[in-house]
Formats: C-alpha cells, sequence, structure tokens
C-alpha cells in the first residue's frame, strides 16, 4: 500500500514536472518518446525512494535524473536544464516543508510523530503534490517566468545560486528539524518567504530580460533608421547629379547642334569623342529590373568606389524577387557595408563581388578581401566601437534571413569572406 | 598556350591592350595567342571556338551589334570562354548575366586593373582545364573535370559519369574504374566535389539544386541525398557557389 501511495505521489510530481517542462522548453523528441521518457523516469524514481539511502543522495539522484531526461528530451543548453531543474526540484521540497510542517504546528506534533498518522500524513503530502501540481500549472500559464530559458553568463549564475541555496537548505531542515514540533512554525514561515523569494527573483529576472531585448531591439530599429537616412541622402545625391547630367546633356547637344550647323563634322566628331570620355562614372550602374535593389546597389557600388573598391556586380532580372522592402534594404545594406568595412582594413587588393541571381531560389553572395575573421558559434567579432547601434549588423541579416526561411553560410579563407545565402521565392 | 581574342572599334587602344597583355602574360608565365578583331564580324567561326578569353568592347560605334551580342555568338561557339567586357560605361545588367561576364572593365582603368583580371581569368581557366587522369582497364585516360558530372560506387568499382557542360541528353558516357568512393573523395573533395550519399560523390559544379530530399543536376539527373550530413553539404555548396 506504501508504494502504491508512493508512487502515486512520484507520478503528481511527474505530471508537475511535465508542466514545468512544458513552460520553458519546446520539446526536442515526439510526443510518443516524450512520454515514454516521462514514464521511464517515474519508473526509475520507485527505485530508489522507497530505499534506505540518505536523503541527500536521493535528492541528488532526483536532480540527475531529473536533468538528464530534460536534456532528452527538451530542446535547450546543459545549463538550463539543470538551473529549471532545480527551481522545480526546490519548489517541490518548499511545498513539502510548508505542509508538512504546517499541518504538524496545528495539530501539535512534530513532523516524525505526523509519519505515524497514516491517513492524516497520506492527506497532508497529497495536498502538498497538488498544490505543486497547480502551482506547475500557474507557471506554464504565466509566460514572464519562461524568459529564464535564455539567460546565459552571469544572469544564469545569479538565478542558479538561490534555487540551489534553497534546496539545499530545505534538505538541512527536513533532516534535521523533523522532531522539533516547537519551531514547525517559523519553519513554515522561513519556507514561505524562502518561495515568495524565490518566485520573486525568477520575476525580476524575467523583466531584466525583457528590458534587455527591448534595449536590443531599440538598438536594430536605430540601425534601421540609420539606413534608411543613408539611403535617402544617397537617393537625393543621385537625384541632383542626374539633374546636373541632364542639364549638362542639353548644352552639349546645343553644341553639337551649333558645331553641325556651322558645318563643321570633323569637330563635331572630336566633341563627341572628348564628352564620351569625360562620362566615365555614371550614376546608376546597376540594372536589375528591381528598383529597390537597384537602389541600395547603386548607392553601395559608389561608396565602395570612393574607397578604392573593386566592385563586379552580377544580376539576373530580379523584377520578380517580391521580399518586402525593409528586409531586402536591411539585407542587402548590411551585407554590403560589412565588406565595404572589410575591405577598407585590407591593404593590397580591395575586391568586392556581389551576385543577387533569382532561379528557382533567390541566390545571395557577397565576397570581399578581408583580413582574417574569426568565426566562432556561427557570429563574427565586431570591430565597431559603439556597441548600442553596432555589432548587429550580422545577427539582423541572420535574423532576416531565419524569418525568410533561407539557408545560409560565411566563410573566411585565404584573405576572402564570403557570405552566402539561398532565400526561397 | 592560351588563345585570345581583343576585340574593339578602337585600333590604336587594342595595339596597347595586345602589347600590356603579352606583358602581363609573360609575367605570370603563361605562353598565348593573341588576335586582335577591329569588328566582331571578322572574328572567324574556328576562331571563336578556340578561345579561352576574350576582351570585348560592348559600345561599337556605328554597328547594329553590341559586345552582348558578339558576346552570345561565342558563347554558342565556346561555353567555357572567359568574357571580360570593357566599357566607357559600365552598366550591370541581366544581359551580362546571361553571357556570363566574367569581368567588366572601365577602359580608363584597365592599365591598372588588367595584371589582376588576367591572373584571375587564367587562374579559372587552368582550373576548370584541370585534366584528371583515371586508368579504366589498365588504360589512361584524360578526363576534365568540369565534364564530370559525379562518381557512383557500384561494389568494388568507382563509376564516373561524364558530359559535356550544356548538352542535355545523348552525349553521356561513362568509365568503370576498380578503385573506392572514398579514394576519389580524397583526391577531389578539395577540388569542388561533395559525398552527397555513402554511392555519390558530386561534381559541384555541375550541381543545380540541393535539397535535403535530393540533389538535381544540370542535365536533370536526381540523385538521393544523405540526412546526416545535409547540414554540413548545404553549407560548402552555398560557399562554392559564392
Amino acid at each position: 500500500m506504501e508504494k502504491i501511495i508512493s508512487a502515486f505521489w512520484s507520478a503528481l510530481e511527474m505530471c508537475s514536472q511535465l508542466l514545468f517542462w512544458k513552460a520553458i522548453f519546446q520539446p526536442r523528441v515526439q510526443k510518443r518518446i516524450y512520454l515514454l521518457v516521462v514514464v521511464a523516469v517515474w519508473a526509475l524514481n520507485q527505485l530508489y525512494i522507497n530505499s534506505t539511502l540518505p536523503s541527500e543522495l536521493i535528492a541528488g539522484l532526483t536532480l540527475l535524473l531529473y536533468t538528464v531526461a530534460s536534456c532528452i528530451v527538451n530542446k535547450g543548453k546543459w545549463h538550463q536544464h539543470i538551473l529549471t531543474t532545480f527551481i522545480f526540484v526546490g519548489f517541490s521540497g518548499i511545498f513539502d516543508t510548508i505542509f508538512l510542517y504546517g499541518a504538524s504546528s496545528m495539530i501539535g506534533i512534530s513532523v516524525s510523530d505526523l509519519v505515524w498518522r497514516k491517513f492524516s500524513y497520506v492527506v497532508i503530502v497529497t495536498s502538498g503534490k497538488l498544490f505543486l501540481l497547480l502551482g506547475a500549472w500557474i507557471f506554464y500559464r504565466f509566460p514572464v517566468f519562461r524568459k529564464t530559458q535564455s539567460l546565459e553568463g552571469k544572469w544564469l549564475f545569479l538565478s542558479l545560486l538561490f534555487p540551489i541555496t534553497s534546496t539545499a537548505t530545505l534538505l538541512l531542515i527536513f533532516n534535521n528539524f523533523q522532531d522539533e514540533a516547537d519551531i514547525s512554525v517559523e519553519i513554515v514561515f522561513f519556507c514561505a518567504v524562502l518561495a515568495i523569494a524565490n518566485i520573486a527573483i525568477l520575476y525580476a529576472i524575467g523583466l531584466v530580460q525583457d528590458s534587455t531585448e527591448r534595449l536590443k531591439e531599440n538598438a536594430l530599429l536605430s540601425q534601421q533608421m540609420e539606413i534608411q537616412t543613408d539611403n535617402i541622402v544617397a537617393l537625393e545625391k543621385s537625384y541632383r547629379a542626374q539633374r546636373r547630367a541632364t542639364h549638362e546633356f542639353k548644352n552639349q547637344l546645343q553644341a553639337i547642334s551649333d558645331l553641325l550647323a556651322l558645318g563643321e563634322i570633323d569637330e563635331a566628331k572630336k566633341y563627341i569623342q572628348t564628352i564620351q570620355g569625360q562620362q566615365t562614372t555614371r550614376i546608376f550602374c546597376v540594372n536589375s529590373h528591381h528598383p529597390i535593389i537597384d537602389a541600395v546597389l547603386n548607392h553601395k557600388y559608389q561608396t565602395a568606389r570612393e574607397h578604392g573598391i573593386d566592385v563586379q556586380i552580377k544580376v539576373n532580372d530580379l523584377s520578380g524577387v517580391a521580399l518586402e522592402t525593409d528586409q531586402l534594404v536591411v539585407l542587402l545594406s548590411n551585407l554590403l557595408d560589412n565588406a565595404i568595412e572589410g575591405c577598407c582594413r585590407v591593404d593590397g587588393e580591395r575586391n568586392l563581388y556581389c551576385s543577387i541571381i533569382a532561379d528557382d531560389d533567390l541566390l545571395l553572395s557577397v565576397r570581399n578581401t578581408s583580413q582574417p575573421v574569426k568565426i566562432w558559434n556561427n557570429t563574427i567579432a565586431t570591430s565597431k566601437k559603439s556597441k548600442i547601434n553596432h555589432g548587429y549588423g550580422l545577427s539582423q541579416v541572420q535574423s532576416i534571413l531565419g524569418q525568410l526561411h533561407a539557408e545560409y553560410a560565411f566563410d573566411y579563407q585565404d584573405g576572402w569572406f564570403t557570405f552566402v545565402a539561398e532565400i526561397p521565392l | 598556350m592560351i588563345r585570345i581574342i581583343l576585340c574593339d572599334d578602337d585600333a590604336i587602344f587594342l595595339e596597347r591592350m595586345r602589347r600590356d597583355i603579352r606583358a602581363t602574360l609573360k609575367k605570370l608565365d603563361v605562353e598565348a595567342v593573341i588576335q586582335i578583331f577591329t569588328e566582331a564580324e571578322m572574328i572567324p567561326q574556328k576562331t571563336m571556338q578556340e578561345c579561352d578569353i576574350i576582351f570585348l568592347d560592348i559600345d561599337f560605334n556605328d554597328k547594329k551589334y553590341t559586345g552582348i551580342d558578339v558576346a552570345r555568338k561565342i558563347r554558342e561557339a565556346r561555353k567555357s570562354a572567359i568574357i571580360i567586357f570593357l566599357t566607357n560605361y559600365i552598366e550591370y545588367a541581366p544581359e551580362g548575366y546571361e553571357v556570363q561576364a566574367f569581368r567588366y572593365a572601365l577602359k580608363s582603368e584597365i592599365d591598372k586593373k588588367l595584371p589582376q583580371y588576367l591572373r584571375a581569368a587564367t587562374n579559372r581557366l587552368f582550373a576548370e582545364k584541370e585534366p584528371f587522369q583515371i586508368n579504366v582497364s589498365g588504360e589512361p585516360i584524360t578526363l576534365y573535370l568540369e565534364d564530370i558530372l559525379y562518381i557512383e560506387s557500384q561494389g568494388h568499382n568507382a563509376v564516373i559519369f561524364t558530359q559535356n557542360p550544356g548538352k542535355k541528353s545523348g552525349t553521356q558516357k561513362e568509365y568503370k574504374v576498380y578503385s573506392t568512393l572514398a579514394r576519389f573523395e580524397q583526391q577531389l573533395s578539395e577540388r569542388g566535389f561533395l559525398r552527397i550519399q555513402k554511392s555519390y560523390l558530386v561534381n559541384m559544379r555541375r550541381l543545380k539544386q540541393y535539397r535535403c530530399s535530393e540533389a538535381v543536376l544540370d542535365n536533370g539527373i536526381t540523385l538521393p541525398v544523405s540526412e546526416k550530413t545535409y547540414s554540413e553539404n548545404k553549407k560548402k555548396f552555398l560557399l562554392w557557389r559564392g
């Protein structure tokens, strides 16, 4: 009978754990395998939970089992699994302690004596487990706590510290004060404070994460505005240059017409050759039949030329490319800006090759001469000084490519940095 | 020995180009036959078929054709020819992609850029023309990398499937070699070949689409793909295309 009750409590705890996982992680495996692992954890739990092993070892085994199971069935990094396991086990301990010590103080006996009043003990512990289930369900429904999954570095350390110390403290209380009926109220009060503090810390971490993300979003917006302003200035410059060219063209036509009227055919020919030679630079040199792509490429082409970079562009008919304007502008501007910046740091030949070809997919490739680039964990180290407005170029490109379900790769080899993306059309 | 055509309506410019190209190729230790034409219609068909590199003006004075039209003819005659456009006004447009222009060079900058462009062109040329020796039943055979479609493992043999680029049917050839696919992979992985599945080594020059379900070659043949290595191989293929 005892074993059945223990198995039932363990099942309730497993259900709470399941809700807790669902609140935080994305599943890594199919539903069937997920359930199979949960049942396996529950079964393994039965093997040692009622044994004569020291309670510290039982708690350690439970932590290990839950962490391993979480790693198997859920996506996420190992430290995120450890953190969530500690939080869950910590809360599970808090609920058990509050209910047991709360009931013992109400009845006026110690916890050790309460264990012998079988019926009362079963009701109390079951109530504790049901409350844990309710807590897990609230956690599942209340999304602000879910931010804990993306914790890194010092935030992870800070948020791990409290659940670990809470769990350790609870173990200590449970093992050493079971016979102390007169301090049960204090223990309940202490556990309640511990629970509230744990919840408050998790909530605060969620808020901090939120505000960090908002800061990041602001930086991205600010960079987007910078790009848009840059493009408007370039367009205005092109417009002025075009007007000047049109004006000059009218004058040149007039001069040719005057020479022809005077019968100076050889002079007119010479003049035409001269003005042909003068027009070596053009304001618009890319014509892919896509106005946005052309505008960005023309602008970046001029910028690159001003920095002494040899630019080669390959485009086919891009009139059918129906990507969002802001996505296109941010994508191309960031990639080309990075390439120009990379070229500028090279002492020798500065080359930039850009290719945008629409076929079954849109193949976008930017290749430039570059100093060695360190690529680590799918990112490259930024050389820009202001980290508020810069440093998000590549992550923005990656984020847009993610939204477009594109496949991409980048690499540095033999003095060349290459970025290639295949975007579904 | 490589064959170069220079075609521009400015005879003085052409002579200067020929002199500069000779000097540059001498430094690169490359022998070449350089032919110059001031009118594109004077280029004999045979010369076009043998041409390795062509420097081609885009805007011909008093002519009905443009350099793009000439490039189309060259491309028909010689698929692998390297076309470098010479121009006073660069315009990157779909027509340039259609004829697979290698570079666009401003005439005003050609003196400065010529060594760089020639070096890139000869590198490309030699990489494509790179011979690959195989042994079929004791008989040595020379293949060119660009002609190889893929290599398939069949028992104790590896079968090399070849076809001239641009031809979709009729000219496919097979060479059965007593060797393992792993051996070919070792020789060719640094030269643009990709092991897409345990039985197939594909030439990325001839690979048109690479999806997690299949690989499609430029002549329409589809081959199976290993899901396990897809992600890593896809990155290699993307970087190759870039």
